[in-house]
């Protein structure tokens, strides 16, 4: 991350005067690919399934992944293959200078001869791989090995938006790897998939954005489950209708794999075609807004905290809300055909991935903090480093909207373009940003010197990760131990909803720690997977 | 510069206009809301340490159901406003009506074929109050042919033959407009000088400046 955050600094500074000889044309377009490929799929898409796999076996109840040594395997695949990719820039001819995006035909051998992009292909390949592997321990884990109680209603948010993170990228992998194995093919057997005249071009764009928009929600929407939890955390509030709320994020990842086409308006794809994806475009903006609304209405009448992690929270729905609106307006092809492949778009998805992304799991990182670490971070300081990482944010991203004539990936501009004031405001913005962002981790690592909280749960945090009492695992559970299982319900009927047991919670009924009782009422199955006791 | 702004790019401009406004005002409710919240609903000494039961519960479904509707009404309404547009890929002018324009981009250049066999290297002169039709084209990685005062942009794919056309805002006498043409797709090292002009002048100075392409070719062409 910190190599990829260099690769960013290294562009602004390029950028930062017009006609600039801070890198050179080559090294520009490696720094602008290897950036895109690094942050896209090797941060922003593994640190929320990094989260994901402290948090997520302890919001349901389980020891740990279903299959652990398949996590390892897929966390080394990982790390090698961004070892291998960020190696390929010590290869004679550099590294790959194609753009994240990698199109066709100038990924083929034919213009990009350096073996360095070969090697990429193979590392985003692996990555795949990676990927690939820890969705399907994931969702193996959320659907088998829930603690008895925990049905899937209960399943709290920041567990379900891991489950249509990973299911999307079950689906949304597998046409990259597609194109990455005839890419392969291309390069060391001369097939000529990409390279043909035939529409190769085209075909690589279609395999690649089948892929790149739900990418773009598998980088999403773990941190819009952070926002929900932290959320209903500091508000004291359960979130604006739970059920909804998982329906629309269903809905958005099924529609986000019919959108891809509005990355190729420009392509010269034919009148119906055109319209159809913009309507879908336009269609999932719909249960996306309903996702953000109900987090801002969560908050309506809570008993609202202002922290640290709060206010990443709320930076995120800024981002977000920026990011999804003016997403929006390029849905209409006509629009498009001026933002496609400007800044404006630059800012978008900067907007949308970066600030989102990053922001929301920095809220993550600092909630459960006190949980991984049994430390609270600097409290000040923590606010007033997000203070200065907002607003560089803004300052780094926003003065992009207003670059709709520059050319996204051209390594320096002239004077006349009029592009300098407003490059140089971002470069001074990445100057600060940068910086931030490190400080705002560096906070959470001081906080390690600390010694350690008295309380297990400084938020007053009702979530099942906060309260419940499992230490037990499947494994160790004896015949009669009622461990491993959620407790809420200490002498009332079970309710129905999280909402319900919300309520009754905050009214003091809730002393869950102390007396664990098996909620389902039926101490039937002992076995270590046990569908039977799920619903 | 007061050169005129093409019908492309002002139709985009009060598009865009129109839907940037709703949009910043749909920014402004939402955050305007969060900030709101926090500001009204903050924890004070002195409130009781539960948050005494409401239910949004029984209108939670009508309120997501009326939101939905607000977005949905909103958005058909500007995709019917779009439809307006110009250029609108509904339409297609009649070629034989409009000046065609073969574009041939390739690393690191654009070429401007005219229906008169003249040939233009990162510059091309155009009729003023014209309907020209770009028939766009790469001999070898994908470009884009973005005519940036225009707003419109067009993909060039090897193999394929996209089509994109702009109306030249009228030009009498002396007058002569110049507007740029950028690649916008990475296609290579030199993407970022991969550069064009377009000139567009009066019809009289548009046929003298094809009459001499014509004769500096032929002229071209016998002595070589």
């Amino acid at each position: 991350m910190a190599i990829a955050g260099m690769f960013g600094e290294m562009m602004r500074t390029q950028l930062a005067v017009p006609m600039n000889n801070f890198l050179l044309a080559n090294t520009y377009e490696q720094t602008v690919t290897l950036h895109g490929l690094l942050m896209i799929l090797w941060v922003l898409t593994p640190l929320g399934a990094g989260i994901a796999n402290y948090i997520v076996p302890l919001q349901i109840g389980a020891k740990d992944l279903a299959f652990p040594r398949m996590n390892a395997t897929s966390y080394w695949t990982y790390l090698f293959s961004g070892i291998m990719l960020i190696s390929t820039v010590f290869l004679p001819g550099g590294g790959p200078n194609t753009g994240w995006t990698l199109y066709a035909p100038l990924n083929t051998i034919q213009f990009t001869p350096q073996p360095g992009m070969t090697l990429a292909v193979l590392a985003i390949l692996l990555l795949a791989l990676s990927i690939t592997m820890s969705s399907i321990n994931f969702l193996t884990t959320i659907a088998r090995n829930r603690a008895k109680g925990v049905t899937w209603r209960r399943i709290p948010l920041f567990t379900w938006s891991i489950v249509f993170t990973m299911a999307l990228a079950l689906f949304a992998f597998p046409p990259l790897a597609a194109g990455l194995l005839l890419l392969s093919s291309d390069r060391f057997l001369g097939t000529v998939f990409f390279s043909s005249t035939q529409g190769g071009g085209i075909l690589w764009d279609e395999l690649f954005w089948f892929f790149g928009h739900p990418e773009v929600y598998i980088v999403v929407f773990p941190a819009l489950g952070v926002i929900a939890e932290v959320f209903q955390t500091f508000a004291k509030k359960p979130i604006f209708s739970k059920n909804v709320f998982i329906v629309e994020f269903a809905a958005v990842a099924f529609l986000s794999m019919g959108v891809w086409m509005h990355h190729m308006y420009t392509t010269g794809v034919n009148y119906s075609v055109l319209q159809t994806f913009s309507f879908t475009t336009l269609a999932i903006s719909v249960p996306f807004e309903g996702l953000v609304l109900a987090l801002v209405l969560t908050l309506y009448k809570g008993k609202i905290t202002l922290n640290t992690a709060m206010l990443y929270c709320l930076a995120a729905i800024f981002t977000v809300t920026l990011g999804g609106i003016t997403g929006v307006l390029q849905a209409f092809p006509v629009l498009d055909y001026a933002f496609n492949g400007t800044y404006w778009i630059v800012g978008h998805f900067h907007y949308v991935m970066a600030g989102t992304t990053l922001f929301g799991l920095l809220a993550g990182l600092y909630y459960w903090w006190p949980k991984i670490t049994k430390r609270k971070p600097n409290e000040t300081f923590g606010v007033l480093i997000f203070v200065v990482a907002f607003i560089s944010f803004n300052i780094l991203y926003f003065p992009y909207f207003f670059l709709l004539g520059m050319p996204r990936r051209i390594f320096t501009y002239t004077l006349a373009s009029g592009f300098a004031s407003l490059n140089l405001t971002a470069t001074i913005g990445a100057y600060i940003f940068g910086p931030a962002a490190a400080l705002a981790v560096l906070n959470l690592v001081l906080s390690l010197r600390k010694p350690a909280l008295p309380n297990a749960n400084p938020w007053s945090a009702q979530e099942l990760e906060w309260t419940q009492n499992y230490r037990g695992s499947t494994a160790t559970q004896t015949a009669n131990s009622t461990e491993n299982v959620v407790n809420a319900a200490a002498d009332d009927p079970p309710k129905e909803t999280l909402e319900d047991r919300w309520y009754w919670c905050r009214e003091g009924n809730c002393k869950t720690a102390e007396k664990p009782v098996d909620y389902s009422g039926k101490n039937d199955s002992q076995m270590p997977l046990r569908r039977k006791s799920i619903d | 510069m007061s050169q005129p702004i093409p019908v492309t790019a002002s139709d985009w401009n009060h598009f865009f206009d129109l839907a940037a406004t709703i949009a910043l005002i749909a920014l402004a409710i939402v955050i305007g809301a969060m900030i709101f919240f926090i500001v009204k609903y903050r924890n004070r000494k002195g409130q009781p340490e539960f948050i005494p039961e409401f239910r949004l519960s029984k209108g939670r479904a009508r309120e997501n159901v009326i939101f939905a509707s607000i977005s949905i009404i909103i958005l058909v309404s500007l995709v019917v406003a779009s439809f307006t547009l110009t250029p609108n890929p509904r339409f297609s002018p009649d070629p034989s009506n409009s000046l065609v324009i073969d574009v041939t981009a390739y690393q690191w250049a654009f070429n401007f074929g005219y229906p008169d066999g003249v040939t233009t290297l990162d510059n091309m002169t155009l009729p003023g109050n014209t309907v020209v039709m770009f028939n766009v084209t790469s001999a070898d990685v994908m470009h884009n042919l973005y005519l940036i005062q225009f707003k419109v942009s067009i993909e060039a794919v090897p193999g394929r033959y996209n089509i994109i056309w702009v109306t030249t805002p009228a030009a009498t006498g002396n007058q002569a407009y110049t507007y740029n043409i950028e690649c916008k797709e990475l296609c290579g090292d030199g993407h970022t000088f991969m550069d064009a002009t377009m000139y567009v002048v009066s019809q009289t100075a548009y046929n003298q400046w094809l009459a001499s392409q014509i004769s500096s070719n032929s002229t071209t062409t016998s002595g070589g």
